[in-house]
């Protein structure tokens, strides 16, 4: 079990954004969150990562009590997330973006920041790291092209890949296909399952667009007004009647 | 008054104030060029620096020539001003001295300062600092042990044992000069580092960096602790050279003087401070001449330098946002291997 | 100690901090602007009143629209030569409250400029002045009179509180405006046109402000560096109100307004505190207030939470 998530509430006031949610995702599943809008997906991502502090409940990841955690810490456990609207660094390049993520570097600190030799090694060895990363992604070309002059897409392929570099373990995909065309959609997630394969993360992704997400997932869990509504096997959630209601009502 | 311009002596003015306020523009722009924190208040550590310097050095030199009185009374300046010149050591060794304590004083103030701004939005960090600026100033005139409004006079100058004023003044000039060259070196240094790419995720997205592991907080103070410690030195600078401090000299006008230097010159780069602050000083020292050659103009032209400061930070922000010199990559070792590496498979 | 003249003083000077920050976190709240010119509204609408006054003009009825007025046109014309070029230049709100700093140093010095030629041209100081321009009849209470000025401070709160609210909960436009700072995209969405919404805001803001800076001058003194005198305070009590609620921002002008009379009055006599560190009161007010609850919806803020051991488990 990688992340276990265990009757989990928040509340902003008077609205109950999530109203205890339990829920669970293997190691080296590709797992699926979805819901119509408001139903608390993003919430949900929002307290995991320690952005928001729950009202209530709990959160577990690789045996580890998080919640409570500020987001920079949980990253450093190897949870990372993405963001729906792509928050990359808009005046480094496409490598420095990916550069900044692995933790922990000597050249971070800023004493040893001043003693080049410190950290040159360190730095060559993950740039290195970091363009075999963006040859994997086909960003090669664009390696020393600052992130505002990049297309849409790329933006996006960025912004869910940029988390590899991290030693991530579970990666928290807030909506990768958003704005994509429906290829690129279909190549991006062959690129997760690759991932998967290959290198034994975890996924868990809140998708809108089921006739992507449907393909490639084991499991779907399904939001509705801050609650779990169901569960269980695409082929399974897509026939629920509860679902399709939910999904009508907000049309 | 003789018409001669003494140009020698206008240079060395010059230089002596361009490159104080260099290391302060230099300073300010880690905060706001690199890391995005709109800091309202570096006269404070301006300031802080240069009590800092006058009070210590004043109580050395009192103290080795066995003299007790108070600091500010006119006993102190008198017995300060006769043994200024004796010890050629003593008063490189006490500069030496100041410039290493306040640095670390200073900044250890500002990481202090910064504390509870660390989390909120850029416009606390401004006003929290200003007003701590602001109510130092307060505190300092009715502080009574370093002189209260009236401050500290007759500082003896580093440089006091040589007799001839214009050698004295032109070698400080020099020496300001390499300070500011080191401020630089470190400041590229940092910027150019791991950690000056940190800082800039800071700058663009705090929220994603902190996403992304890094302790934001941590950062911040400590680009602060960094930036008022060289703000600090500048004003150890500025004690020598005046000779004398007290609380008005550092009134917010400073601050912004330093900002107008920072937006003008190019933020989020250091040669970009570095030609902001030739380029105001300067015009602030004409503008100097010219009071003294025209002392019955219709508006005073103190209020038209500031006018035109205002407009300058409008105008720059709206026609040239990047200043006159714009933000450059980052030089970082690892991007020459990619080129490289990049290269050679487009080659293959 | 803390006698009737504290109180009454506690009385006026809050309800001017209340006219002055209402309006900061007004326009704050639909422009998301931290404004520094605000400083100069309350400058601007000191001297416009001196002016007319200097001219003849004996009436606060006839001063209070003519500050508002010019107040208001100050504040559009920032709208338009600067904060608008740069929104649409997409700026962010750090390059805006810059932007707002450089007007907010361009007009201190015009203002200082304007003053001095006229003390030159007009041979009277300009610098320090007292606009007692006639108002309501004062009353006597035993040993203390109440000027006139207090019960024409009162009714002018009162009456700009009322309009305020009226227009605010009651009217379209008030409607748009609420519409514009709680939700700037869904009001996009909705039709609100957010340009229109945005000046009369401004307007709306400056000139309440500068009503706030010619009461200032009436019951205290005009001097060119009133705005810059008050701003600290002003700022204090729009965070008491979180830079959001418009209620605690008034109630927070009395409790800063009573912190610096009353109990400055208190240290003054016990300790022997100077008058003069009476910013004090307000730095510290804004201190306690940002670490205790920092308001991090408004101007941003870190989902961070510093904390102390292993206190994060306690639950």
């Amino acid at each position: 079990m990688v992340l276990e998530v265990v009757d989990l509430a928040k509340y902003f006031g008077g609205i109950k954004a999530l109203d205890g949610v339990s829920l669970e995702v293997k190691r080296g599943s590709i797992v699926g969150l979805i819901g119509p809008n408001g139903s608390g997906k993003t919430t949900l991502f929002n307290v995991v990562t320690g952005f928001y502090e729950s009202t209530r409940g709990e959160v577990w990841f690789n045996g580890e009590r998080i919640d409570g955690l500020n987001p920079n810490e949980i990253y450093l456990k190897g949870l990372v997330r993405t963001f729906q609207i792509p928050r990359l660094f808009h005046s480094l390049s496409v490598l420095e973006n990916v550069l900044v993520t692995p933790p922990n570097q000597i050249g971070e600190r800023p004493l040893n920041a001043l003693f080049k030799k410190k950290w040159t090694d360190q730095e060559v060895n993950l740039a290195k790291q970091a363009v075999n990363i963006l040859k994997m992604l086909g960003l090669a070309p664009y390696a020393n092209v600052k992130v505002s002059d990049l297309s849409a897409a790329h933006i996006k392929l960025l912004e869910t890949a940029r988390g590899l570099m991290g030693g991530a373990k579970l990666l928290l995909l807030d909506e990768p296909t958003a704005g994509v065309a429906y290829t690129t959609a279909k190549e991006l997630f062959d690129f997760i399952v690759e991932l998967r394969d290959e290198k034994g993360l975890t996924f868990f992704i809140i998708e809108h667009r089921l006739e992507v997400l449907m393909d490639y997932v084991e499991y779907v869990y399904v939001l509705h007004n801050g609650k779990l509504l169901s569960e269980g096997r695409p082929e399974e959630v897509v026939e629920d009647r509860k679902v399709i209601e939910a999904y009508i009502g907000e049309g | 008054m003789t018409l001669g311009f003494d140009v020698l002596g206008f240079l060395i003015s010059w230089i002596t104030l361009f490159g104080t306020y260099a290391i302060i523009s230099m300073s300010l722009n880690l905060e706001i060029g690199f890391t995005g924190m709109a800091d309202f208040g570096k006269v404070a550590f301006y300031g802080i620096g240069a009590y800092l310097a006058a009070t210590i050095t004043a109580i050395i030199f009192l103290v080795v020539n066995g003299i007790k009185c108070p600091l500010h009374s006119v006993e102190a300046i008198v017995a300060l001003k006769k043994c200024a010149s004796k010890n050629p050591l003593l008063n490189i060794g006490t500069f030496v001295l100041c410039l290493f304590v306040t640095f670390f004083v200073t900044g250890g103030i500002g990481y202090l300062i910064s504390y509870p701004t660390l989390r909120v939005g850029p416009a606390f960090l401004g006003i929290t600092v200003l007003s701590f600026g602001e109510l130092l100033r307060i505190f300092m005139r009715h502080f009574e042990p370093t002189g209260g409004t009236k401050g500290l006079a007759g500082i003896p100058h580093p440089l006091a044992w040589i007799s001839n004023p214009r050698l004295r003044d032109g070698i400080y000039a020099l020496v300001i000069l390499a300070i500011m060259l080191l401020t630089y070196l470190v400041s590229e240094r940092i910027a150019n580092s791991p950690f000056g790419r940190i800082m800039r995720t800071v700058r663009d997205d705090e929220i994603a960096s902190l996403c992304l592991g890094k302790h934001v907080p941590r950062i911040k103070a400590s680009v602060f602790f960094l930036a008022s410690g060289f703000a600090g030195i500048a004003g150890v600078l500025l004690a020598y050279y005046l000779g004398s401090v007290n609380p008005d000299m550092f009134v917010p006008a400073v601050t912004f003087n330093v900002w107008a230097m920072v937006i003008f010159g190019g933020m989020g780069n250091n040669k970009g401070a570095i030609v902001g602050s030739a380029v105001i000083t300067f015009v602030d020292r004409i503008s100097f001449v010219v009071n003294l050659l025209f002392p019955e103009a219709i508006i005073s032209p103190d209020y038209i330098r500031w006018m035109i400061i205002g407009v300058l930070i409008l105008v720059t922000l709206l026609f040239k946002p990047q200043g006159l010199v714009p933000e450059s990559p980052m030089k970082s070792p690892a991007l020459k291997i990619i080129s490289d590496e990049l290269e050679g498979d487009n080659g293959a | 100690m803390v006698g009737p003249t504290e109180l009454l003083n506690t009385v006026w000077i809050g309800i001017i901090y209340m006219i002055i920050a209402i309006p900061l976190t007004l326009s704050y709240r639909v422009t998301r602007i931290i404004n520094f010119v605000h400083i100069n509204f309350i400058t601007i609408g000191a001297y416009v009143g001196v002016i007319l006054f200097l001219q003849g003009v004996n009436s606060l009825l006839l001063l209070l629209p003519a500050s508002f007025l010019f107040g208001a046109a100050i504040a559009v014309l920032n709208h338009f030569i600067a904060f608008s070029p740069l929104e649409k230049r997409g700026a962010n709100p750090v390059i805006l409250m810059i932007a707002s700093l450089g007007l907010w140093i361009f007009y201190k010095y015009m203002i200082y400029a304007i003053l001095d030629l006229g003390q030159k041209v007009f041979r009277t100081n300009l610098f320090s002045v007292i606009p007692r321009a006639t108002s309501l009849p004062s009353v006597s209470l035993g040993n203390y009179v109440l000027s006139g000025h207090f019960f024409a401070a009162l009714l002018v709160a009162g009456v700009i509180i009322t309009i305020l609210y009226i227009l605010l909960s009651k009217t379209a436009i008030g409607r748009a405006i609420r519409a514009v700072a709680d939700n700037p995209i869904l009001a996009e969405i909705s039709g609100i046109p957010r340009e229109r919404v945005v000046s009369i805001t401004w307007a709306l803001c400056g000139g309440m402000a500068a009503i706030g800076g010619l009461l200032w001058a009436v019951f205290a003194i005009a001097t060119p560096e009133v705005g810059d005198a008050l701003i600290l305070q002003i700022f204090a009590v729009s965070v008491i109100g979180g830079l959001e609620s418009l209620l605690w921002t008034g109630i927070g002008a009395f409790i800063i307004s009573g912190a610096e009379n009353i109990l400055m009055s208190i240290l003054n006599a016990t300790l022997g505190v100077p008058v003069s560190f009476r910013p004090f009161i307000s730095f510290s007010a804004l201190l306690l207030i940002i670490l205790a609850k920092p308001p991090l919806g408004a101007g941003g803020g870190l989902p961070y939470r510093f904390k102390v051991g292993l206190e994060r488990f306690k639950r």
